[in-house]
């Protein structure tokens, strides 16, 4: 009777954590472009804002490596994290490495032209890494779900 | 290649009752049924066991 109440219940979250995966990656988003668009200076609404976009960037990542729902029951927590779902996470975090190599490759070449802030090079590249990876599990992990 | 869905169909059990039986979700067992997902060998002699089937008659190689 629990192992079933167990299962629903990891069913249900992990159906939630795929959709709830691709506004937290909006938002991540919406973000980096507030920060390109208007960057930061000394001020304190720029420190909350930075520091506001350096606690989501840990929590997305936290959840990421660790599947979240850190407050469900062990059982729940490992029968969401079964075999596809690590598959689906070496994947999209892979992906995520991935593309912030590039993202840092790219920089370091056009900072030959266009002078750039370390800030900014190490916002671009976990923006792409974490991004990324984010987008890419949801993705997997929905297309799973689809299925039935 | 799988005969997951086969022999689960011929004990009479469902997705969640198989993916109770191994300790797995029924995520799982969708996705291997779907040939989505190939499982380890650890979670491919579980399912054997589950459905009292060797596992290469479960599992084969594509062309078999």
């Amino acid at each position: 009777m629990q192992a079933n109440a167990n299962a629903d219940t990891a069913e249900r979250l992990g159906r939630r954590r795929a959709r709830m995966m691709i506004p937290l990656a909006f938002m991540f988003f919406m973000q980096q472009a507030a920060f390109f668009s208007n960057p930061p200076d000394h001020r304190v609404v720029s420190l909350v804002r930075l520091g506001g976009w350096t606690a989501l960037a840990l929590v997305i990542l936290a959840g990421l490596v660790t599947g979240g729902f850190w407050m469900k029951p062990k059982a729940v927590r490992e029968l969401m994290e079964d075999e596809i779902t690590r598959a689906h996470r070496a994947q999209a975090l892979s992906l995520g490495f991935a593309l912030s190599m590039l993202t840092g490759i790219a920089l370091f070449v056009l900072q030959v032209f266009v002078p750039m802030d370390a800030s900014e090079v190490i916002h671009a590249m976990l923006s792409a890494g974490v991004g990324a990876a984010l987008v890419r599990f949801s993705i997997l992990e929905r297309r799973v779900y689809k299925l039935g | 290649m799988n005969r997951v869905r086969e022999a689960r169909e011929a004990q009479g059990l469902t997705q969640a009752e198989l993916a109770d039986r191994v300790g797995v979700s029924r995520k799982t067992i969708n996705t291997v049924e779907n040939a989505v997902f190939v499982p380890s060998t650890v979670i491919a002699l579980k399912l054997a066991r589950a459905l009292e089937e060797p596992v290469e008659r479960l599992f084969s190689l594509a062309g078999e």
